[in-house]
């Protein structure tokens, strides 16, 4: 069953699925097996009194036992599929899938959900598909939400308060975004990669170039080591605060390292204001500008890539990856 | 520090207790019923004493299961020492679940890969492939995932390729498909198979960045070197420049030293160009089919 979790403005309704999905009552099989041990118990009691009692003692342990495990395997089953699910919809975010995120996240959603855990983590998932879809508002409220009903570990705390955060200063709550931000660094360590980009938004966003630059340099070697190719992020917003400090060839460079290491239509999507900055030196170079319309397809080349199974190597198919 | 061999041996030992505790419980079960009558004695009191037994045992096999749960995170934090402190309790401890030793050999086998005791945790994998797993097959996917690995890195091929092979059949997480990708690109850089490894290699260049830094630094440099040798110059200057921006080169090749080649000048001549491919290709052709 899919249940589509848009509202009529093709908005996702966080309200409704924060109440559709908290966990129904977990121990309906509580009352009968409470009944049968009863039942047992008396039976016990009065086995002396008639051969026929004595027999049926053995067939109620033997049946209060089956139950249990027929519960159990069935409330087993149905959170493995939970768990599943919620995999699924990882990956779906991952690959950019993020129509069926939004489906597979209504269905889950949609309904009481087994576990506690497993309602957390989705609505955690939650999160990406709302800034995605550019619900800001809605996302602070989740995240809001979930910080405040919730004791996750300290990683997750610290992700989702990033994420938070990042809706935060694209909504230009920026009073906000500063006492975050000082709160967080206050409370953690400075190595965090996540917290210096968004630092960088924010100094960029408000027009401190300068220090955005200087968080950049400051900070490079933990870009790549800690986000990987997401440190593309890190190089648009320099080329940002380059372009703003009347660098334009600086912009260009770091423009290009940012489309070297990531999608450029993603990069502006969360970085809208760093079109400008793309625009005057966003050129890739002669193989990386003709390898971008190979990659054309956004995400959804590699996820049916993915889904095909062509990721192996060993294929026999000489299918060659021209560029040109 | 606990031996492959002495490890094994113990989850032997362990697995067949597992058997002989549960058979013997449930003949305790059994006789109760039979003979309490007979006995004099109430029946269910009587089997209530093994079930009880049984039942604690469970419970304690489940909550070593979720101790479990918390040694990848050990061992992704580097924290290595009380990861090994508490496998080695696990494996030397009785349990009944006989899954819980499996996975604690198994968690044994990535400490070894992180502590980068190769052989260890290729031995490890491959003990524990030889038990009859559970059928939902994560735990076999896993084991095979590093056994390829390891194999991949102390140059024992044949077991890398029957490992890779294996999961290739099977269908395949996310991340398990990144791992894979990571091996392959490794295992076709040793054995030169350079048009197998450029095959896909768009999409292989996108799957990469979804992978942790130094895992995507490597399969791109591995890429990037296939480019190379088949004279694609465009691929490789394109992915040496993401790979530069992701790690340093040195960092690279001192891990792989296959990899240094492409950071070095390309002697005068030997530099593949368009019309010598096809000789290239067709030199590889013998072990790309044998692929």
């Amino acid at each position: 069953m899919t249940l589509d979790p848009t509202d009529k403005t093709g908005k996702i309704d966080v309200v409704s699925l924060l109440e559709s999905s908290r966990p129904g009552r977990g121990h309906a099989l509580l009352m009968p097996l409470v009944l049968m041990v009863a039942v047992i118990a008396v039976l016990v009691s009065t086995a002396g009194e008639s051969a026929w009692l004595g027999a049926l003692v053995p067939l109620a342990f033997a049946g209060t036992i089956g139950m249990t495990l027929w519960h159990t395997v069935r409330l087993a089953r149905r959170q493995r599929r939970e768990l599943n699910a919620l995999s699924e919809v990882d990956q779906m975010i991952r690959l950019g899938q993020w129509d069926l995120a939004v489906a597979r996240l209504g269905e889950l959603l949609g309904r009481p959900m087994q576990r506690f855990h497993a309602r957390l983590q989705a609505l955690i998932y939650l999160g990406g598909p709302l800034i995605r879809l550019g619900q800001y508002e809605d996302a602070i409220g989740l995240y809001e939400y979930l910080l405040s009903n919730s004791q996750f570990p300290a990683g997750i705390s610290f992700s989702l308060r990033c994420a938070r955060l990042y809706a935060m200063i694209r909504l230009d709550h920026l009073t906000d975004a500063y006492e975050t931000i000082g709160q967080m660094r206050r409370e953690s360590s400075s190595s965090s990669a996540l917290l210096s980009v968004l630092e960088m938004y924010r100094d960029v966003k408000t027009g401190h170039f300068e220090e955005a630059l200087g968080i950049f340099q400051d900070r490079k070697a933990i870009f790549a080591a800690q986000l990987g190719h997401r440190s593309c992020d890190a190089w648009a917003l320099a080329s940002w605060a380059s372009w703003g400090m009347q660098r334009p060839e600086q912009a260009g460079m770091f423009a290009r390292n940012a489309a070297l290491l990531g999608d450029r239509g993603e990069i502006l999507r969360r970085f809208p204001e760093c079109a400008a900055a793309f625009a005057t030196g966003g050129s890739v170079g002669v193989s990386a500008g003709v390898i971008a319309g190979v990659f054309a397809g956004g995400s959804s080349g590699v996820s049916a890539a993915v889904g095909a199974g062509a990721s192996s190597a060993l294929g026999v198919v000489q299918q060659e990856g021209t560029p040109s | 520090m606990m031996g492959v061999e002495q490890a094994v041996s113990r989850v032997n030992r362990a697995v067949i207790l597992t058997w002989v505790v549960h058979v013997a419980l449930g003949l305790l079960v059994l006789g109760a019923m039979i003979v309490g009558p007979a006995a004099g004695v109430s029946q269910v009191l009587v089997a209530a004493i093994p079930l009880t037994i049984w039942v604690l045992l469970a419970f304690n096999g489940m909550r070593e299961t979720r101790n479990a749960m918390h040694w990848p995170s050990l061992i992704a934090s580097g924290q290595l020492d009380e990861a090994e402190r508490q496998i080695e309790i696990a494996i030397r401890g009785f349990s009944m679940l006989r899954s819980v030793k499996l996975m604690s050999l198994h968690h044994l086998a990535v400490l070894r890969m992180a502590q980068r005791r190769w052989q260890d945790a290729s031995d490890l994998s491959a003990a524990l492939l030889s038990y009859r797993l559970p059928r939902e097959k994560s735990l076999t996917r896993a084991s095979l995932m590093v056994l390829a690995n390891a194999a991949v890195q102390i140059g024992n091929l044949s077991a890398a390729y029957g490992a890779i092979g294996r999961l290739r059949g099977d269908a395949l997480l996310l991340d398990e498909r990144l791992g894979l990708l990571n091996i392959e690109s490794l295992y076709l850089v040793k054995i030169g198979a350079w048009r197998s490894l450029l095959s896909g290699i768009d999409v292989k260049a996108r799957m990469a960045e979804l992978m942790p830094c130094e895992m995507a630094a490597q399969t791109q440099a591995c890429l990037a070197l296939g480019a190379r040798r088949a004279g694609r110059g465009d691929w490789e200057s394109y992915l040496k420049e993401r790979v530069g921006l992701l790690c340093e080169a040195a960092k690279l090749y001192a891990e792989e030293p296959l990899l240094r080649e492409l950071w070095s000048e390309p002697a005068s001549g030997t530099r593949v160009e368009a019309a010598s491919v096809e000789v290239a290709s067709v030199e590889t052709a013998e072990k790309d089919q044998q692929i």
